[in-house]
């Protein structure tokens, strides 16, 4: 196995990329592509709109939640009305105001009654917002009666904190703090940037893998290559390397595609961005050792394009790449934790967008290589056996 | 030692066909031919001896080094393969496609590119070395295939039906660049076309089913299988007789008379006596093609 033999696929993998339009498209374009679509639906930061339904009398309540910018209100005529508009969708919360008294010039509900969807985490969350903002609402009005209470002298001064305590016993205090990088337009453009790494890295590697035999075969430059002094290993090699070739290539067009876009490179430091492309390489040689096990099954191009494009795309939304995984169920969380991909983009975010140092990444770093190694071992005997299945019957 | 020994090549494909069948090779520097027809076995062979499809019996010694034993990265630098349909990237250059080979055979990317610059010359392609080989014409792959099986500089150049595709002038240009540029070393083609055995090879290996029927040098084929014309006669309905105690060669609906003891006008004469209909009569010169007729029964194309 000589230097230049490895070079061999990189050499025709950089050729290509000038020479060829399809594959100018699938490296350099098409991230853009996906980059550009992303972040105009998703990079422009906007308030979280909670629809509910409101039944009741008029209240100040009521009044309070119309001014509140995050909830849309949709008056019901009656609880049943409210409760049909949630089950059919239309709201993501119903809210009842029960027992509506009036104590002087305010209006009060002395019951609220929440509604929300089971098993819908959009609504069980709307609920929450909603609660809290009743529960605001009784920490206000309970704040009134202590000041009242203390300013009127109708307690003596020993029993005020007695008073206070009863009315408020855990005082409650939330607040929000922004990440280190503002999720503003630049933060959000930043967070595709990775994804769309994320993307190239499993579908580069992939098909990779993949093709590695079968389009060769097609194409009848395996048995130019089985004449040829090349091993099968530095075949292999070679390929890995043209691939790695690839993601570097693309890493820099989504780069400089979110550098246009506006992405915050603040954090971007030379080492962080050295960190980027290791563990965008060591995705990859997992992928790669994915496709060459999953080569064994497809018996023409189209069946391999087929077969990659199955694997690639749920695992591009399921894996926790493009689809932040706080918002996946347990189980597909479960799964981005063991996943390596998904956890070398979640360690590439983390240390980008929230300033982790880079020695915190340890952990990722040794589990993202180890288990690349270990697929890519496993994807070699594969291949190994795939080629001299080639040999002896073509 | 001969450059290039094959004994008891064997191959049956999965489909159960024997493919090869006790094939025995053994050549030194000239231009050997394999000749046959489609299916007869040529292709699987040179593959074989080219290391693309290992036989199941059967050894392949390249100036002594086994193609599937231990020397096999030696043999396979000794030999330059351009099969029937030279893969090439369509859209990378000639001379991309030229360094490419380079560097699969260890070339540097330098040398690479040197010895690019002077095979492109050679075959007549250097003005067409940055035009992507979709854009060449079959002609100019064929050399282009050529120039890429020398890349490294082999002592063995083996091409499956090199002219196969091409026009009689494209092929005559082929091979005259082959024999004036390369004719100095071994130089294995297959071809199922007799007279382009005839015209170029020094040596034939005639197969047929998967066996070498025949081996020798061309002119030395034709003066034992056919030392002298024929007569072709092309009888659509009936059969033609023996005339004068010589019985005619059948091929499909033409008849075959030895014209050593007979002459036209003698078969003309006998076949219409016999009230024999025939369209055509013609005088076949001993050729190679007549020669595997005359030893199957069956043509070469």
């Amino acid at each position: 196995m000589s230097l230049w033999q490895l070079l061999a696929q990189v050499y025709s993998y950089a050729m290509s990329l000038v020479r060829s339009k399809e594959v100018a498209f699938w490296v350099v374009v098409f991230p853009l592509i996906l980059l550009t679509i992303f972040t105009t639906i998703f990079a422009n930061p906007s308030d979280v709109t909670v629809e509910v339904a409101v039944a009741g009398d008029d209240n100040l309540l009521k009044e309070v939640m119309l001014d509140i910018e995050t909830l849309s209100i949709v008056n019901a005529s009656s609880r049943d009305e409210a409760l049909e508009m949630l089950r059919n969708g239309s709201v993501d919360v119903a809210v009842y105001m029960a027992n509506v008294t009036q104590q002087g010039d305010i209006k009060m509900p002395s019951r609220v009654e929440i509604y929300y969807l089971e098993n819908i985490s959009d609504s069980e969350t709307a609920a929450r917002i909603v609660e809290g903002v009743v529960s605001g609402f009784e920490d206000r009005i309970r704040e009134g009666i202590v000041t009242f209470v203390e300013e009127s002298n109708v307690v003596p001064d020993q029993m005020i904190g007695w008073v206070r305590f009863l009315a408020d016993p855990v005082k409650t205090v939330s607040e929000g703090v922004e990440p280190k990088v503002v999720m503003n337009r630049g933060g959000l453009v930043l967070y595709w940037v990775i994804s769309m790494i994320g993307v190239e890295v499993l579908f580069i590697g992939l098909y990779t893998g993949v093709m590695s035999i079968i389009s060769k075969k097609q194409e009848g430059l395996l048995k130019v290559i089985l004449s040829s002094p090349m091993s099968s290993t530095a075949m292999l090699l070679s390929d890995t390397l043209g691939n790695f070739l690839a993601v570097g290539v693309s890493i820099a067009s989504i780069v400089l595609g979110g550098l246009i876009l506006g992405a915050d490179y603040t954090l971007l430091t030379p080492d962080r961005m050295a960190v980027i492309i290791a563990f965008s390489l060591i995705g990859s040689l997992f992928m790669t050792g994915l496709g060459l096990i999953l080569s064994m099954l497809p018996k023409t191009i189209e069946g391999a394009n087929a077969l990659a494009n199955m694997i690639a795309f749920p695992l591009m939304f399921l894996g926790g790449i493009v689809i932040p995984d706080i918002i996946l169920p347990t189980y597909l969380r479960d799964f981005a934790n063991i996943y390596p991909v998904s956890r070398l983009v979640k360690s590439m975010r983390d240390m980008i967008i929230y300033d982790i140092p880079t020695t915190n990444l340890l952990w990722d770093a040794v589990y993202g290589l180890s288990t690349a190694i270990i697929i890519y071992i496993i994807g070699f005997t594969v291949y190994r056996r795939l080629m001299q299945r080639a040999v002896e019957n073509p | 030692m001969s450059l290039l020994v094959a004994r008891g090549l064997r191959k049956k494909y999965p489909t159960g066909v024997v493919a090869v069948e006790n094939v025995d090779l053994e050549m030194d520097r000239g231009i050997y031919a394999l000749m046959g027809p489609n299916g007869s076995g040529k292709t699987t062979t040179l593959s074989m001896i080219t290391g693309s499809l290992k036989p199941d019996s059967g050894e392949v010694l390249v100036k002594g080094y086994s193609m599937w034993g231990g020397g096999w990265v030696e043999a396979r630098k000794l030999i330059g393969f351009a099969p029937q349909d030279m893969p090439f990237y369509k859209h990378l250059t000639a001379m991309n496609n030229l360094v490419y080979y380079g560097l699969l055979h260890s070339l540097s990317i330098f040398e690479s590119k040197r010895r690019g610059r002077e095979l492109l010359e050679a075959v007549g392609l250097w003005e067409a070395r940055n035009r992507q080989v979709s854009k060449l014409s079959g002609g100019m792959r064929r050399r282009l295939a050529i120039a890429a099986a020398l890349i490294h500089d082999p002592e063995i150049l083996v091409l499956d039906e090199p002219a196969s595709g091409l026009d009689p002038k494209a092929r005559e240009e082929l091979w005259s660049l082959l024999i004036t540029q390369w004719g100095d070393r071994l130089i294995v083609f297959s071809s199922h076309d007799g007279e382009e055995v005839e015209r170029f090879a020094t040596q034939v290996y005639i197969m047929h089913r998967g066996r070498v029927i025949e081996k020798g040098e061309p002119e030395e084929l034709k003066k034992r299988y056919m030392p002298h014309p024929k007569a072709a006669v092309l009888i659509p309905e009936g059969e033609a007789p023996t005339i004068d105690g010589v019985e005619p060669e059948r091929v499909g609906m033409m008849y075959r008379y030895p014209l050593e003891k007979l002459t036209v006008e003698d078969i003309v004469h006998a076949l219409r006596e016999g009230g024999v209909k025939f369209t055509r009569i013609e005088v076949v010169e001993p050729s190679l093609s007549e020669v595997f007729i005359s030893l199957t029964g069956e043509r070469l194309s």
